[in-house]
C-alpha cells in the first residue's frame, strides 16, 4: 500500500534563491530516509519573475509532483496569489507579515497562517536579510515537527566551502525560524514528517545522474555548449573534470561540441555531448557522421518546449520523432529515452558500452522536467559495470582494414597513433580500407554492414517490460519523463481498487516491436501518456506494431503531467 | 623512416592535370620526411572539397568529415590525444565560409595544431563558384555580373585573431611551402599556412602567373 504524500512550495522572485532553499529542504528530508521528487519552475531570465521550487515527500514511493500544497512559503506576495488554489484542506502558509499581508479570507479553503517575521529575524541573529531564507526552512521544519538537526547539517555542508562563519549564520537563522514557530504557534499539523529506518539517500538530479554514469562508464572527454535544460550536466562535468581525469570543453556552438566528441572518440577517448532541440539540430550532421564514420559516442539530448526558442525553462517530449530521424541517410540509431534518476544513470552507462561495441553513436533522451528535478534515490551503483570497448585492435594487424565486412557489422577498430594500423574515415560512402567510393556494389554492401549492427545491438538492449500486475484492468503507455507520475497514478488507482499496469518503454530505438505488440495484445483499455500535440509515441507504436492508441492524455504546455491527472483519465477511459 | 613513396596509399590522385593540390600533396609530403616523426603520429583532419580527396591519397591516419568541420574534428582528437601531431587540411570554403567561427575560436585557443588552407579562391568540386576569398568583381555562375563583396583576408583575419604562427604559402613554389609546414608543425600552438593556390579549370584570374 502507498504511504500518504504531502508537498512543501517555495515560491518567490528569480534571484531570491529558491532553487537553493528548495535542495536544502530536499536534502534534509533525504537525510531522514524518506523519499522525495523536487521539481522547479522558473521563467528564462536572471531576476524577477517568479520561481517556485516544490518538495514531494513520502515515506514510501514518489516519483513526481503532487497537486495539492501542504506548506507554502511565500517569499513574496505574488506566490500567495499564484498558488492559493493548490492549498490542500489544512494547509500551512509560511510568510513574512513585514513582507506583506496576507489573511484567511483570501484562501478558498481552511489554512493555517504562520507570519514568521523572516527578514528581521535573520537580520537579528546574523546581521543580514540575506540569510531570511534559512529562517524559512527552519520554521517549515517547525511545522512539520521535523528533526531540525537534519536541515542544520545540510545548511553546515552547503555553506562549508564559504567559512566558518558564514556557515554558523546560516545555522542561526534556520534554528531562529524553527524556535520562532515552536514557540509562537501550538497545535498539530495535518502531517509530520518521521524519520525512517530507511538506508540513507542521496538527492540527485537528472543532469547529475546522466553526469555521474559518464564518469562511471569512464566518459574521458564532454564537449558541450550551454542550453537549458542540460547546461547543468555542462557545469557536473566541468566540476568533475580534474577529480576524474576528464577533459571537459566548452565549444563555440554545438557544431563545434559534437565534432569535438567525434575526434576524441575516434581518438579512443569515451565522449559525449549534451544539448537541448535547438543545439540538436545544429548536431544533426554531425550525428550522421558519426555513423558513416562508425564513431562511437554519446548524446544526450534534453527536451525542452519547442518549436525554435520555445519554452526554454519549460518541458516538454515533443523531439521524439526529431531524434529518431535526426540527420540525413540511413545510419543505424540507437536512442534511449530512460525514466528516472537510477535509470538515467544505468542506461548512460549502457549508453557508452553500446556505442563502443557497435561503433556508433547513442543517443539519451531527457527533457526539463527529469535533466532538472531531484530525486531521492538509494544509491548508484556500478560495481557490477563493465566498461565493454568491443573490437579494439591493439596490435599491428596484418592488412588492416578498418572498416571490414563482417557478419555483425562491426568491424576491428584501430586507434590514430597505433603503429601498423593506418586507415582512414571517410564521410564519403567508402571501401574496406575508408577509401571513399561511388561503386553501386561496394555501396550496398557497406550499407549493409552498418545496418546489421543494429539487429545485433538489439540483441543486447533490454526489452520494455511491463511494470505491475501481468492482468490488469488498464495498461498505461510512457516513455521518459512520465515514467514517475505514471507509477503514482498506478498507486492512486490501486487505493480505489483499480489495477494498472505500465509498458515503459526506455529503449525506443532499434524499436522493439514484438515486445511492444506482445505487451498490447490484450483486449483492454490503453491509455497513452506523452507530453506532446501529437501523440509521437502513440504514432511511433502504431508504424512499429500496427496497434493503434486511441486513448491519449496529451500535454504540451510546458508542464509537466500530474499522476492525479492520469488517475483521472484512466479514470475516464474506464467509464467508456 | 618515412620516404615520400611510402607516404603514397596506392590511390593516384584524381585532381585537373596542373592543380594545386598535387604540389601542395607533395609539399606537404616533403615536410613529414622532413620531420622524420613515425608515420603513426601524424593524423590529418580533412574538409569538403578537391583538397579533401587527399585523404585517399595519403597513407597516414586522417579523418575527412563535413564541410568546414575539420578544426573541431582535430581539437577532439588533439585534446583525447597530444601525442598525435594534428594536421588540418582545409579548403577555403572550410575555413573563410562555411567553418569561419571555428578559425577565430581555434586562434584563441591556440591548440598545438597545423592548419594548411587551400585558398584557390573559387568552388572547384562544385563546378565553380565564388569562395569567400575570391576578388570583388570575380564572375563566376553564382555571380554572372561579378561578385559584389570584398575578399575575406585570411592574413589579415589571422593577425587580427591572435594566431602564433601565421604564414602564407603559394602552391607554385612547394620547397617553400614546405619549409613553412615543417615550421607551423615545430611551432607549439596554433599554426595557419593559407596556401594560394590556382585552380586550373574555374579560376581563370588568380593562377601560376
Amino acid at each position: 500500500m502507498p504511504s500518504k504524500k504531502t508537498q512543501w512550495k517555495i515560491g518567490g522572485e528569480a534571484g531570491f534563491g529558491i532553487m537553493t532553499a528548495g535542495q536544502i529542504f530536499a536534502r534534509a528530508c533525504t537525510r531522514g530516509g524518506l523519499n522525495v521528487f523536487g521539481y522547479v519552475e522558473y521563467p528564462s531570465l536572471i531576476r524577477g519573475g517568479h520561481n517556485t521550487f516544490q518538495v514531494a515527500i513520502s515515506a514510501g514511493r514518489v516519483g513526481s509532483p503532487v497537486k495539492p500544497v501542504d506548506i507554502l512559503v511565500a517569499l513574496n506576495k505574488e506566490t500567495i496569489t499564484l498558488h492559493k488554489d493548490e492549498l490542500s484542506e489544512g494547509a500551512a502558509v509560511i510568510f513574512d507579515p513585514g513582507r506583506m499581508q496576507a489573511s484567511r479570507e483570501e484562501f478558498s479553503r481552511e489554512v493555517k497562517l504562520v507570519p514568521v517575521p523572516f527578514n528581521s529575524i535573520a537580520v537579528g541573529v546574523a546581521g543580514q536579510e540575506l540569510m531570511a531564507n534559512n529562517v524559512a526552512l527552519g520554521a517549515s521544519v517547525a511545522v512539520y515537527d521535523y528533526d531540525i538537526e537534519l536541515l542544520l547539517s545540510v545548511i553546515r555542508d552547503q555553506f562549508r566551502g564559504k567559512g566558518e562563519d558564514v556557515s554558523v549564520k546560516n545555522v542561526n537563522a534556520a534554528m531562529a525560524g524553527y524556535e520562532f514557530v515552536k514557540k509562537n504557534f501550538t497545535g498539530p499539523f495535518k502531517y509530520e514528517l518521521e524519520l525512517t529506518k530507511q538506508e540513507k539517500r542521496i538527492l540527485v538530479s537528472g543532469n547529475e545522474a546522466v553526469g555521474a554514469g559518464a564518469i562511471a562508464a569512464g566518459c574521458k572527454f564532454y564537449a558541450g555548449y550551454p542550453m537549458t535544460p542540460t547546461s547543468n550536466l555542462l557545469h557536473f562535468m566541468a566540476a568533475n573534470e580534474k577529480k576524474y581525469g576528464m577533459t571537459v570543453k566548452q565549444a563555440e556552438d554545438e557544431i563545434s561540441a559534437i565534432n569535438m566528441v567525434i575526434g576524441a572518440g575516434f581518438a579512443g577517448a569515451r565522449a559525449m555531448t549534451a544539448t537541448s532541440g535547438g543545439g540538436f539540430c545544429l548536431m544533426a550532421e554531425g550525428y550522421g557522421l558519426a555513423g558513416m564514420t562508425e564513431t562511437p559516442l554519446v548524446i544526450v539530448m534534453g527536451q525542452r518546449g519547442g518549436p525554435s526558442t520555445g519554452l526554454p525553462t519549460w518541458t516538454e517530449q515533443a523531439d521524439l520523432k526529431f531524434v529518431l530521424n535526426a540527420s540525413h541517410g540511413e545510419f543505424p540509431r540507437i536512442v534511449f529515452a530512460p525514466g528516472d534518476m537510477e535509470d538515467l544513470f544505468r542506461w548512460t552507462m549502457k549508453a557508452f558500452n553500446i556505442a563502443e561495441k557497435y561503433q556508433t553513436p547513442v543517443i539519451i533522451i531527457t527533457d526539463k522536467h527529469l535533466a532538472e528535478s531531484h530525486a531521492s534515490v538509494e544509491k548508484l551503483e556500478w560495481k557490477d559495470y563493465r566498461i565493454e570497448r568491443g573490437e579494439l585492435v591493439t596490435e599491428p594487424v596484418q592488412n588492416y582494414k578498418r572498416y571490414e565486412i563482417t557478419e555483425s557489422g562491426v568491424s576491428p577498430r584501430a586507434l590514430p597513433g597505433q603503429p601498423g594500423n593506418i586507415f582512414v574515415a571517410n564521410s564519403d560512402e567508402h571501401d574496406e580500407r575508408g577509401i571513399s567510393t561511388e561503386e553501386s556494389g561496394l555501396r550496398k554492401v557497406m550499407m549493409d554492414k552498418r545496418m546489421r549492427k543494429l539487429q545485433y545491438a538489439a540483441r543486447e538492449i533490454e526489452q520494455p517490460i511491463l511494470i505491475g500486475p501481468r492482468r490488469a484492468d488498464i495498461t498505461l503507455i510512457g516513455w521518459g519523463s512520465t515514467k514517475g507520475a505514471i507509477m503514482d497514478a498506478m498507486d492512486l488507482l490501486e487505493e480505489q481498487g483499480i489495477k494498472a499496469n505500465f509498458l515503459y518503454l526506455a529503449a525506443i530505438s532499434p524499436f522493439p516491436a514484438e515486445a511492444v505488440a506482445k505487451a498490447l495484445r490484450a483486449r483492454k483499455p490503453k491509455l497513452m501518456v506523452e507530453l506532446n500535440y501529437s501523440g509521437q509515441m502513440a504514432s511511433v507504436i502504431r508504424e512499429n506494431t500496427g496497434i493503434e492508441i486511441r486513448n491519449r492524455l496529451l500535454r504540451y504546455d510546458g508542464r509537466p503531467i500530474y499522476p492525479e491527472d492520469i488517475f483521472e483519465e484512466a479514470k475516464k477511459v474506464l467509464s467508456r | 623512416m618515412i620516404n615520400p613513396q611510402s607516404l603514397n596509399s596506392g590511390v593516384f590522385p584524381n585532381w585537373c592535370a596542373g592543380c594545386g593540390d598535387f604540389s601542395i600533396f607533395a609539399a606537404l609530403k616533403n615536410a613529414l620526411v622532413k620531420m622524420d616523426m613515425p608515420v603513426e603520429k601524424h593524423f590529418f583532419t580533412y574538409g569538403i572539397g578537391c583538397h579533401g580527396h587527399m585523404v585517399n591519397f595519403m597513407k597516414a591516419y586522417g579523418f575527412e568529415g563535413l564541410h568546414g568541420r575539420p578544426i573541431p574534428v582535430a581539437e577532439g582528437a588533439k585534446l583525447a590525444n597530444r601525442e598525435l601531431n594534428v594536421i588540418v587540411v582545409a579548403g577555403d570554403g572550410d575555413t573563410y565560409g562555411e567553418g569561419m567561427s571555428h578559425l577565430m575560436h581555434i586562434m584563441r585557443r591556440n591548440f598545438d595544431i597545423t592548419l594548411i588552407v587551400h585558398n584557390n579562391m573559387v568552388y572547384g568540386l562544385t563546378i565553380g563558384q565564388a569562395s569567400p576569398t575570391a576578388d570583388c568583381g570575380f564572375k563566376s555562375r553564382s555571380t554572372p555580373e561579378g561578385l559584389i563583396e570584398h575578399p575575406v583576408n585570411p592574413i589579415a583575419l589571422a593577425i587580427a585573431g591572435g594566431a602564433t604562427f601565421v604564414a602564407r604559402g603559394f602552391a607554385g613554389d612547394p620547397a617553400h611551402l614546405s619549409s613553412l609546414i615543417v615550421e607551423g608543425v615545430n611551432h607549439r600552438g596554433f599554426s595557419i599556412i593559407d596556401v594560394f593556390q590556382p585552380c586550373v579549370t574555374f579560376n581563370h584570374i588568380n593562377t601560376y602567373q
